[in-house]
């Protein structure tokens, strides 16, 4: 039926955050609950012409504009006309952001120069201010199209194809979608056209969705069915040995299945590139075969097994269901239809034995009978046989949480610390989350039953987010710095002795942004990110978001590890951007050095040259 | 995402393994035009046709042959191989890029599949020849009234189908328009069609906006009738000075909402206007292009009586008169509201023109949640489902109003629509026959009562009324209208015999429910069950082709001023040797008749059956008997 309709993309995860903020920012309103029936209204107005990027600013019609902020109460709209005006009236006095919308054009925030994703500047209006003359520039979209085409050269319809950009976020490779849908659908030539795309590098991938495992017809197969057509019942003898089946994994152009190695393509702003073809071909699917047995070897049955992808790349989706299989009375288990790659199989299960393993206060006891195996898997098109995957029970992480300066028991606030290990954000989902567990009355903490696997330790201190009472100082296991280093288990061994340091004198680096006329700016975004390059490999740990001045132009940072930094303000942001080492490049020449002793609070005004 | 895996293993219990099944099936996929082979084809096994069991429960088994689909590729001239096959019933379809999805032993599209039984018996199926249509495609573009490219629009293909009867508009196909306002719809069967552009304006009071974009943010749905606010209220665009908020998802905003009227290619307001593109198969028409204008639109308001007996959010649409009209399109309205908590209403956006204003709330099922923990991964999560027969009709009045409106050269203010409660209609359920009555099983969906349009259009929304340990049943209300009832199966040996009202046969003949409840509704199953075999005649020499054996009522006009209410049709495919069967039949006298499986003629067409009754046998099948008999094709023209 409605085969060629296309689904509404799902931004990236931080940019649906900043659009919630702003829709959420209303419920947030301290006020008591409004009469529905009359929206927040004023005197103010806003008015201007939407026009085009470009030396000719010719006007744009039919952009849809939404206004959108905190007392405003819900989002308002207007459509530009013929002559690209829009006017929205009846405003309260505010702080509104505007964004421009046309199918076929880039989406925009008002005042943004960095790119579709910034949220732009946010207009101040007072109350009863006639805000005329607002010129809204927004860029045509660009267009990629091609054809996708089989081995055999026959159009692919119904094939998704996704657009995206590959960045670098704190030492992991992110897949960032363009706008637009999800997936760009071929139609029955195989054509797609990806339009309303802002300039930058993409890559473009294409899959066949809805078809697994394909068992493919050899020329021997064909010839025995024909003669043992003829028998009458019976036994088919001499079935010949079927082909390796095979499937569909996403195709990256020109032409390979890792997104790392995609060719780049460089659009301009509102450029068409044509061409783009790929060739989906199918791939060998192996099936991976193994036994999962108990701690004293024994088979074990009815197991789920997993087999994860290991990728570089975070933030693509996969295309389908990772495999899994299911332990037999045998403990054996098939996973069929497994494209090449790299997996981390996973199995685990719920000891069967009643004896509670001894735990620590306050632990939830549900870990603590966790069953954990692992190996990792190479796939290459072969059959993978003989994986053993013996169950350990997960093994306790152990050590002690020290406050500075305090001695003797902790106080009932101080033992509300909790300590957590998760695994490292781009391991997927690969792992069970383990939940945190509280320190006893001496700070000693375990957490049960941690399967094998890489992992991050963290803490977190009672007390406000915003300005906690207690950071961390150090993480050592057996001497070694554990901060934003991963935690390597390795089945069934436990480890013991980690020692958290956390101190009450707490960081800060506060001051007063001023604009170059001494009045206080807090349009702006504050930036405090580690002078030493090597740290901004090690994503949010050591890169803070940016802070945000409150209306008299005061900004705050707290808990930052001691140190040299470096401090930028800046008008606008993407999502991310302090996460991507570029970006901290390009605001070096502009940043002020700052040292940040241990304990220490410091002051730091900064005032905006001209 | 994982959590979902996880429950799903859970729910799935492992399996012994068992010696490889040896069924086989071979064949090759063909063009039907042209009949070559199809490089690389795919075709799919498809897992017996119904995965309930015959007591009602599912059954999923692991063993990667018998659950799920199986795909295989054919080599470069469209053969291909299935090997162990497992016993059953199996559906063997094509489903490879480029071609409609046709099953084995469809002669034409759309026409009746042919599942392929394995057993001890025939393990074997060899020579399977599987036909492959192409698609066409209908392709064009769409510019604005300033000659602009009209992006992001959805573009419908209406096909013109007879159903029971009258000729319908069915929707066969959407595309949206890319940045150059260019669209393609393709995957059409070949047939007659009508390109539209449609243009809807949403309106809604301020008051409901506002409340919604609240219920919104804190991540709860507005309203209980099914029209989920929170996601639509994103841009909502306030005409100067007006209690209003016209809704524009901002994709598709093109102008100040409402200047836009539905168009139909080349530049119709209305079907019977519109210009017909006919596609062969595998044929592309080009430049099938619509050009949108800018219309005076008014506004049509008024009042709802009666809103106040109503809780929740009430929607109200309008209605051109040519979908209103049976057979018209659906979801072609013109424009949608929501009335405020006085019942005032009010649309904006109507162009002139001849309209219905339609309203109906049905009430939702009255489910009972069915919570089921899974510990799995060493997490509890607790899922709800609601079992199949654990689904009651509610008991609160379907409210419905419509009215006919026609909009000239200005707005139309003062309308008075009265909300107006269903019908219900309730009897009981008998048993005739010496075996024992079966107890109504509350878990299970038998017997289940309910109307369905006799027209043949979905009812949306409505719910099956479940017998009660007496074997009465009342159901929902539903609006005025033509229904015929439909019941659900009984457990075995019992088939349904004949469903009553006031005497009158409801089960292949209409009746008409107006404001007033009907009580006298007779559902009567029995253990004698009616079938009939035999064999299609083979007609002079050489292999004859697969025949349809088609069953219809003797008494033809009749059947036809009825309505040709699809119950009374029956058709079933004759098997290589000529032999067919169908059971479960009504007693009755029937006219039967045997066609070739790829002659094009349509059922649906009352010329065809006419046709047919001049040739076919006539043949009565009383209560209880098997009766045998023996056709003749035959070809009309």
């Amino acid at each position: 039926m409605s085969r060629m309709t296309r689904r509404l993309s799902v931004p990236a995860v931080s940019t649906l955050a900043t659009l919630m903020a702003l829709t959420t920012a209303a419920a947030q309103q301290p006020a008591p609950p409004r009469d529905a029936a009359s929206l927040p209204r004023g005197t103010a107005s806003i008015s201007g012409v939407v026009v085009a990027e470009g030396p000719q600013a010719t006007p744009i019609r039919r952009v849809t504009l939404t206004l959108a902020g905190a007392e405003l109460g819900p989002r308002r709209a207007a459509v530009s006309d013929d002559d690209g005006r829009f006017t929205f009236t009846d405003l309260p006095a505010g702080r509104f952001t505007l964004t421009g919308a046309r199918a076929g054009y880039v989406p925009a925030a008002y005042g943004a120069t960095r790119g579709w994703r910034s949220q732009g500047v946010p207009i101040a209006v007072a109350a009863g201010q006639r805000l005329d003359g607002l010129s809204f520039r927004m860029m045509k979209g660009a267009a990629i199209t091609g054809r996708v085409t089989d081995e055999l050269g026959q159009p692919f319809q119904g094939a998704y194809v996704v657009v995206g950009e590959l960045r670098t976020f704190g030492g992991e490779m992110r897949f960032v979608r363009a706008p637009g849908p999800e997936e760009w659908e071929t139609d029955d030539r195989g054509v797609f056209r990806a339009y309303g795309l802002p300039p930058g590098r993409f890559i473009v991938s294409a899959q066949r969705p809805g078809v697994g495992t394909l068992e493919p017809t050899s020329a021997a197969l064909i010839e025995w069915a024909q003669s043992s057509g003829a028998l009458a019942g019976g036994r088919p003898s001499s079935m010949p040995e079927p082909p390796r089946r095979i499937g569909y994994v996403p195709v990256y152009f020109p032409g390979t299945a890792d997104p790392a190695t995609a060719a780049s393509l460089t659009l301009a702003a509102g450029e068409e590139r044509a061409g783009v073809d790929i060739v989906l071909g199918t791939v060998p699917k192996a099936t991976i075969q193994g036994r999962v047995t108990g701690s004293s070897g024994d088979a074990v049955a009815g197991v789920e097994v997993f087999a994860f992808p290991v990728g570089e790349v975070a933030g693509i989706d996969l295309m389908g269901i990772p495999p899994l299989g299911h332990t037999n009375a045998q403990g054996g288990f098939t996973m069929d239809g497994v494209a090449p790659g790299r997996y981390t199989l996973l199995a685990q299960s719920q000891t069967r034995t009643t004896q509670a393993a001894p735990r620590a206060p306050r632990q939830p006891p549900s870990a603590a009978g966790m069953l954990w195996a692992r190996a990792d898997v190479v796939v290459d098109g072969r059959d993978v046989r003989d994986v053993a995957l013996q169950l350990q029970p997960g093994a306790p992480v152990s050590g002690r949480v020290v406050f500075e300066n305090r001695t003797g028991p902790l106080s009932a606030d101080l033992r509300r610390t909790t300590v957590r290990i998760a695994p490292p954000p781009s391991a997927q989902g690969a792992y069970i989350t383990l939940p945190p567990v509280e320190i006893g009355a001496d700070g000693a903490f375990t957490i049960e039953g941690v399967g094998p696997g890489s992992y991050l330790l963290s803490v977190a201190a009672p007390g406000p987010a915003a300005s906690p009472a207690w950071m961390i100082t150090s993480v050592t296991a057996a001497g070694q710095d554990l901060i934003a280093m991963p935690l390597d288990m390795s089945p069934g061994v436990p480890v013991s002795g980690i020692v958290v340091t956390l101190t009450d004198r707490v960081t800060e680096l506060s001051g007063v942004l001023q604009d170059a006329g001494g009045r206080p700016a807090p349009d702006y975004f504050v930036v405090a990110f580690p002078a030493d390059r090597r740290l901004w490999t090690l994503g949010e740990d050591r890169l803070r978001p940016p802070a945000r001045p409150s209306s008299d132009g005061r900004y705050r940072i707290p808990a930052l590890l001691p140190g040299e930094y470096y401090l930028a303000a800046l008008t606008e942001m993407q999502p991310d951007d302090h996460l991507d080492p570029t970006f901290l490049e390009l605001l070096l020449p502009s940043a002020i050095r700052v040292t940040i002793a241990a304990g220490e609070k410091k002051v730091q005004d900064i005032r905006l040259k001209k | 995402m994982i959590w979902l895996l996880l429950l799903l293993a859970a729910l799935q219990a492992p399996s012994a393994p068992s010696a490889p099944p040896t069924g086989l099936l071979a064949g090759q996929v063909v063009d039907a035009e042209t009949g070559r082979g199809v490089p690389g084809a795919i075709v799919r096994l498809g897992p017996p046709l119904s995965l309930m069991g015959a007591n009602g429960t599912a059954t999923l088994r692991l063993d990667a042959t018998t659950y799920g689909m199986r795909w295989v590729q054919a080599d470069a001239q469209g053969r291909f191989v299935v090997r162990q096959v497992p016993n059953g019933s199996h559906v063997l379809a094509v489903t490879t890029s480029g071609y409609l999805l046709t099953a084995y032993d469809q002669q034409r599209p759309g026409g009746p599949p042919r599942p392929i039984v394995v057993d001890a018996a025939h393990a074997q199926h060899t020579g399977l020849v599987l036909k492959a249509w192409k698609y066409g495609a209908i392709t064009g573009t769409v510019l604005d009234e300033a000659g602009e490219p009209a992006v992001g629009i959805d573009v419908r293909a209406l096909r013109y189908e007879l159903r029971s009867g009258r000729v319908s508009l069915v929707s066969a196909g959407t595309a949206e328009t890319d940045d150059r306002g260019v669209y393609r719809i393709s995957q059409l069967p070949p047939g007659d069609y009508a390109i539209a552009v449609p243009s809807i304006t949403v309106t809604l009071p301020q008051s409901v906006a506002a409340a919604s974009a609240e219920a919104a943010a804190a991540g709860r749905r507005a309203g209980n009738d099914g029209f989920a606010l929170g996601a639509a209220v994103t841009s909502p665009v306030r005409p100067a000075g007006s209690d209003l908020v016209v809704l524009a998802r901002s994709r598709r905003a093109l102008a100040p909402t409402g200047a836009y009227q539905t168009m139909f290619f080349p530049a119709a307001a209305s079907p019977a206007d519109a210009t017909r593109v006919t596609i062969r198969s595998g044929e592309e028409r080009s430049g099938i292009d619509v050009r949108l204008n800018l219309v005076r639109t008014h506004s049509v308001s008024g009042v709802i009586n009666g809103r106040e007996q109503v809780p929740g959010n009430l929607v109200v649409s309008l209605l051109p008169a040519y979908a209103a009209a049976p057979g018209g399109p659906f979801a072609f309205e013109t424009a949608t509201t929501m009335a405020a908590s006085d019942g005032r209403f009010e649309f904006l956006g109507v162009p002139e023109g001849d309209y219905e204003i339609r309203l109906l709330r049905v009430p939702p099922p009255v489910e009972s949640m069915t919570p089921t923990s899974f510990q799995s991964g060493g997490q509890a999560t607790t899922i709800f489902s609601v079992r199949p027969g654990e689904t009651r009709a509610p008991s609160d009045p379907t409210w419905w109003a419509t009215l006919p409106l026609p909009v000239s050269d200005r707005d139309v203010t003062d309308v008075s629509l009265q909300l107006r409660a269903g019908a219900r209609v309730s009897g009981r359920i008998e048993f005739r026959g010496s075996a024992q009555p079966p107890k109504p099983q509350p878990n299970r969906p038998y017997y289940d009562v309910e109307l369905f349009a006799a027209d043949g259009r979905t009812l949306p929304d409505f719910t099956a009324a479940r017998a009660d340990a007496s074997m009465r049943f009342t159901t929902m209300q539903y609006p005025p209208g033509r229904y015929v009832v439909g019941v659900q199966q009984a457990p075995a040996p019992w088939v349904l015999r004949s469903v009553t009202v006031n005497g009158r046969d409801a089960l292949t003949a209409p009746f008409d429910l107006g404001a007033t409840d009907i009580a006298d509704v007779v559902v009567t199953f029995t253990d004698r069950a009616t079938s009939l075999e035999g064999t299609v005649r083979a007609t002079g020499a050489g292999a004859s082709p697969s025949a349809i054996v088609v069953l219809f009522p003797a008494d033809v006009q009749a059947w036809i001023a009825n309505g040709m209410i699809q119950r009374a049709l029956r058709t079933s495919a004759a098997e290589a040797d000529g032999s067919f069967s169908m059971s479960n039949l009504l007693p009755g006298e029937y006219l039967i008749a045997a066609l070739p499986a790829d002659a094009p003629e349509d059922l649906q067409d009352p010329r065809t059956i006419v046709q047919l009754s001049r040739l076919a046998t006539a043949v009565s099948v009383a209560e209880g008997e098997r009766k045998s008999v023996r056709v003749t094709p035959v070809t009309i023209r």
